[in-house]
């Protein structure tokens, strides 16, 4: 088990006042079998008048606000602490084709077909394709179990995509991406999704947080861990939904803690909204992930 | 055509009506009989004459005309605001057969409505197996957040329309179904206040259904959704504005239902309430007519990038804070893949068969049907699985083979996106030709709104002809025509018009604050835009005037290009030194200054600016300065197009523009009420022409040169005030009297203090400025021009200097100028800009 103590601040600094915004946030990590939050706190200046929490249509929290004071700057920094089991799902565990998978879902012979529906199809920015579908096809060889598939596809986008916080921005799209065979976690987790979409395997995107290991000798820095994203994939009813890291290139474990899913980032934007007024503006974002002990006594 | 032109003869043209081969005639029988619906109607037609029908006609055309009901000027030429021209004949049916259409379009409208509270609910029709996941989840326009946003068994379609085509058996099919915002409502008015109004007798003598009852159930369902207020709640209708295909009916159903018209601009949320954002403040809104597509509604949480959208409203509308019909998400039901089910869901969710059936529908996502669909390609219609509506399906029977070849391997690639239906042979109906009727293809527009717990249907419709039935597959096509529908009744004709609410007594209000800001901001402009219009006019016309006159050309040449280049000017520019030219040059340059298209000053294009903004205010303005600023723009076309044809006919052209330039100022004065709206109109004009003045003046008056009597006494003739110089002064043309007439005198309303006056009695009476115990901006340069003004020395003013300049006049007129220009965006700042268009964050 481990705990995680998690600082997310973002700051929107304008170069002439707001007078009004209306934004929906992102950031409550999400509790399921694996993770526990047991505190959560969100500070936003300035203050709005009232927040709403409730839970989106994937089940994740979502809080909305609205300022309606001129103001010059929001900031909105978010406080978790987070308790998260190892994944023990795969030690020994019977893995379905991926065939299997892909028609049970389909059929609808899958007990879990309707929870998988909404992941199956387009979604704003994933579109299955051919061209897709051609560059997952060498990993999913004909009656091979389905996580092994899909890590052989986590190996290979990893092994043929570069890392690169300038070829792209959020706006990217995954088509473009793909051509660039460049950018950063967002658009990694978006190509694995488009091509498992184009093999016909449901499959979801993650936000959250990676706890990163300074390197040896080296102290950490506050405020150098990012948020991060990955995929999660319907490994079958007794598996449900793994999770992987082409970033990284691994399966995910205790370092990856998940905020929320949807069909692809539209859907979990951490920090979204409209506002009226403020010239140009900054951002500013930081995060950081410690690990924390549980509080004794 | 059947129909030919010789048939001019009363009694033949309708007898001689010949239905087109192979499908079912709305008015004749197989073999020749008038069916009997028809009868008394075709008998008046026939009685009445082609050419008293044809002539009532032409009359109505120029009536919707003059209305300005059929104009949208963005889009003058290609005519695609009107989807639809209005034909004279009605489509008439009878009741028995209209009472199997009402029955299916209820039993439609019940259907729909348990359909989209179970996807949007527990789904059971997923879990079930009824309809594919794909409903929901595989639809372009899906967003998750149509979820939980109304409580499981809120109503969520108050408006229902289906498309009908009937076969040529006689059956009746439904093609279409509009489930967010059903298009044509305004028309079905349309026709019937045109029918009512030309075939009044022939009208009252069939017996036919009002469609009154109908509006009147639609306001009841949607003041049934207000969260408050519900006896009399704050309804908007939601446009896309004017450059909206739906405009006209959007601003003709506001009009009809007593409902505020607004685009998203106008609305806001602010502490969790929708508001309407008006001069007087933000006012709460009640409910939502919302005439756009669902994800434009709100870009915060659907489409970021929607001009449209109240931004936050999803939020208010799950805290219960506005009714919004329809639902949110009900759109796409309107999806091709939906039609295939309906026999199913029908049997499934009434346990009934379905009264009007679907044309049948294959869904290529379900293997038989995909096989049955290669196979009969050639009798089908493809479209997509989800975007039919609209976009034109494709016909195989007329692709050549290998285009077949591709469109199978395109649907067996990716069936679940594809639909495939048989086609209806579509009925014909009489259409009127100029000198008689013809035969042409029908869709029928039916509608169901919400009544109680039940859906009351439209007592007639919309009927949509053309020649080309494949047209009419398409929702919105130009070129082709409406006509009204005619329910015929055996009993008596059910009395109701929404003019006068039953049993309400209304309350009297003064017209108020509840103004949109953004409306005022147009009226605004429109005042500074006639006012400069009227300006060029004038410069133009004595141009024209004095041309061939005795005055020394050289005199006038150069009074006239000073002139022309104050209006050219920016306030505070030195005058230049002048170049003589010659007249033939000088009307060249007056003609490139009042004509030159890329100039967004010249007539054309400041009458299009004003037409613009007329028509953006069209339902806040009497008809008739609608009309008045129709002719300004009908004779500056002519004015354009007889330019060359000698100074007679173009002085004529000038002072008839004039007129009516003046009649819309006399429409100002005299017929609208002193409300808001009427006050930033004139605000716009008084500031205008203020401004005009002073570049006027300095333009002419502040380099003298060594004669100025002949500049002096254009000046008064062309600022209209040479009567009162004569009458004061007798014959004596002198600089500080024509300065103090035109400039300090207020009370010459062409005098600069005039206007100045005017602004000020303005400004104090504009919303908001009363409680403060500072002076506004607006207030404190409308105040320090009319001191600068009121303390002004006429004739030190002009006085000439050594280098022979009226240095101070330029001053001062320089920096009246400027003011005028602050002014005007002070009062847009603190009025009319209540708030920029939302923009969105880049997120993390």
């Amino acid at each position: 088990m481990a705990h995680y103590k998690i600082v997310h601040t973002t700051t929107y600094h304008y170069s002439s006042p707001v007078s009004v915004c209306h934004n929906l946030l992102i950031l409550t990590p999400r509790e399921s079998e694996r993770l526990r939050c047991p505190s959560h706190r969100l500070i936003i200046r300035p203050t709005p008048l009232t927040t709403e929490r409730r839970s989106d249509f994937f089940g994740n929290y979502v809080h909305a606000f609205a300022i309606e004071e001129l103001h010059r700057s929001l900031t909105v920094t978010s406080t978790s602490r987070v308790e998260i089991k190892p994944d023990e799902r795969l030690n020994g565990a019977e893995i379905p084709t991926w065939e299997a998978l892909r028609d049970g879902t389909r059929q609808q012979t899958d007990p879990h077909w309707l929870a998988c529906a909404p992941f199956r199809f387009n979604s704003p920015r994933i579109s299955a394709s051919p061209k897709f579908a051609a560059y997952a096809a060498p990993c999913f060889a004909p009656g091979q179990p389905i996580v092994e598939s899909i890590q052989r596809l986590t190996t290979k986008i990893h092994g043929e995509f570069t890392y690169d916080t300038r070829a792209t921005n959020v706006k990217t799209s995954t088509e473009e991406v793909f051509s660039l065979r460049r950018g950063v976690c967002q658009d990694f987790a978006h190509v694995q999704l488009a091509c498992l979409r184009s093999m016909g395997i449901p499959c979801r995107y993650v936000s959250g947080y990676l706890r990163t290991i300074p390197p040896e000798g080296q102290t950490k820095m506050v405020g150098a861990d990012e948020s991060h994203a990955w995929v999660a994939a319907y490994c079958g009813e007794a598996l449900g939904w793994i999770e992987f890291d082409p970033t990284n290139d691994c399966l995910c474990g205790t370092d990856h803690i998940p905020i929320a899913w949807g069909r692809d980032y539209s859907d979990v934007v951490p920090f979204r909204g409209a506002f009226i007024g403020g010239g140009k503006h900054t951002l500013s974002v930081s995060v950081d992930v410690r690990e924390h002990p549980p509080r004794t006594g | 055509m059947m129909q030919s032109q010789h048939m001019s003869g009363n009694e033949q043209s309708w007898q001689g009506y010949a239905p087109l081969e192979g499908v079912y005639d709305e008015m004749k029988t197989a073999d020749g009989a008038i069916r009997p619906p028809w009868e008394p109607s075709v008998g008046a037609f026939d009685a009445l004459g082609a050419a008293e029908l044809q002539s009532r006609w032409e009359q109505g055309e120029r009536e919707i005309a003059k209305n300005g009901i059929s104009y949208n000027p963005h889009d003058q030429e290609q005519g695609l605001s009107r989807p639809w021209a209005l034909d004279p004949i009605p489509l008439v049916l009878d009741e028995t057969e209209w009472e199997r259409i009402r029955a299916g379009i209820r039993q439609r409208a019940v259907l729909y409505e348990l359909v989209l509270q179970d996807l949007y609910g527990p789904q059971k029709l997923f879990k079930d197996r009824i309809l594919p996941p794909h409903v929901l989840f595989a639809h372009p326009q899906y967003y998750p957040a149509y979820h939980g946003i109304q409580h499981a068994d809120a109503t969520r379609l108050q408006l229902y329309a289906a498309d009908l085509a009937r076969s040529p058996d006689g059956r009746w099919w439904v093609t279409e179904n509009r489930t967010h915002a059903p298009f044509g409502l305004g028309y079905v008015l349309e026709n019937r206040v045109m029918s009512a109004r030309f075939f009044p007798k022939i009208m009252r003598d069939a017996h036919i259904h009002r469609v009154a009852p109908f509006f009147a159930a639609l306001r009841e369902s949607l003041a049934e959704l207000a969260p408050r207020n519900r006896d009399n709640p704050r309804t908007v209708l939601w446009s896309m504005g004017p450059m909206s295909p739906t405009y006209f009916e959007d601003a003709y159903l506001a009009r009809y239902l007593g409902y505020t018209l607004a685009e998203g601009a106008d609305l806001a949320v602010r502490n969790n309430q929708v508001m309407l954002k008006t001069l007087g403040g933000l006012l709460p809104v009640d409910v939502l007519f919302r005439r756009l597509d669902d994800h434009n509604c709100d870009s915060v949480e659907l489409r970021s990038d929607s001009p449209y959208s109240i931004p936050g409203l999803l939020e208010v509308m799950r805290s219960g804070g506005v009714g919004v019909s329809n639902g949110l998400g009900s759109a796409l039901l309107e999806a091709p893949i939906l039609r295939a089910f309906e026999p199913v869901l029908s049997r499934l969710l009434l346990g009934e068969e379905l009264i009007l059936p679907t044309v049948a529908t294959w869904w290529c996502g379900d293997a038989k049907a995909l096989t049955y669909v290669v196979e009969h390609l050639d009798n089908l219609l493809v479209t997509t699985a989800f975007e039919g509506i609209d976009t034109a399906g494709i016909r195989p029977a007329q692709l050549k083979q290998a285009d077949k070849e591709a469109l199978i391997a395109r649907i067996k690639e990716n069936p679940e996106n594809f639909v495939a239906q048989e086609t209806v042979a579509r009925s014909s109906t009489p259409v009127w030709e100029k000198t008689g009727p013809v035969p042409w293809r029908l869709a029928l527009r039916s509608y169901a709104v919400k009544s109680k717990a039940d859906y009351c249907v439209l007592h007639g419709g919309l009927a949509r002809v053309s020649p080309d039935p494949l047209r009419l597959d398409v929702a919105m096509t130009s070129g082709d025509r409406s006509q009204d529908v005619w329910i015929r009744t055996p009993g008596t004709v059910e009395e109701t018009t929404l003019l006068q609410p039953p049993g309400a007594t209304i309350s009297l209000k003064r017209s108020g604050r509840d103004l949109p800001s953004r409306v005022c901001d147009n009226l605004f402009w429109l005042g500074r835009k006639v006012e400069r219009i009227e300006s060029a006019v004038r410069l133009h016309r004595l141009a024209t005037r004095v041309s061939t006159s005795e005055y020394d050309s050289e005199y006038l040449t150069r009074f006239l290009s000073r002139a022309l280049r104050g209006r050219e000017a920016s306030p505070g520019d030195s005058v230049p030194e002048d170049v003589p030219i010659s007249l033939v040059e000088l009307q060249t340059r007056l003609e490139k200054a009042l004509l030159e298209p890329a100039s967004t000053n010249s007539l054309p294009n400041m009458v299009a600016d004003a037409m613009r903004l007329t028509y953006t205010v069209r339902d806040r303005i009497a008809v008739e300065m609608w009309r008045s600023v129709q002719r300004i723009s009908q004779e500056s076309i002519s004015l354009k197009a007889n330019w060359n044809r000698g100074d007679t006919v173009r002085l004529g052209h000038l002072d008839t523009l004039l007129s009516g330039l003046n009649g819309f100022a006399g429409l100002t004065a005299e017929s609208m009420t002193r409300a808001d709206g009427w006050r930033f109109l004139d605000l716009g004009r008084r500031i205008e022409r203020a401004l005009q003045g002073c570049q006027l003046l300095n333009a002419t008056l502040t380099k003298p040169g060594d004669d100025e009597s002949v500049s002096l006494e254009l000046l008064l003739e062309i600022s209209d005030s040479i009567m009162t110089y004569r009458n004061r002064y007798l014959a004596t043309l002198q600089p500080a009297p024509a300065l103090d007439l035109l400039l300090t005198d207020e009370s010459n309303p062409r005098s600069i203090g005039f206007q100045l006056t005017c602004i000020m009695e303005h400004i104090t009476q504009l919303p908001g400025d009363q409680h403060t115990a500072t002076r506004s901006v607006d207030n404190r340069i409308a105040l320090s021009m009319q001191n600068s003004l009121r303390l002004a020395q006429v004739y030190e003013l002009a006085e000439v200097n050594r280098s022979g300049n009226r240095e101070k006049l330029h001053r001062m007129l320089g920096k009246l100028g400027r003011q005028l220009l602050d002014l005007s965006d002070a009062i847009s700042g603190q009025y009319l800009v209540h708030a920029g268009l939302p923009r969105h964050f880049g997120s993390v």
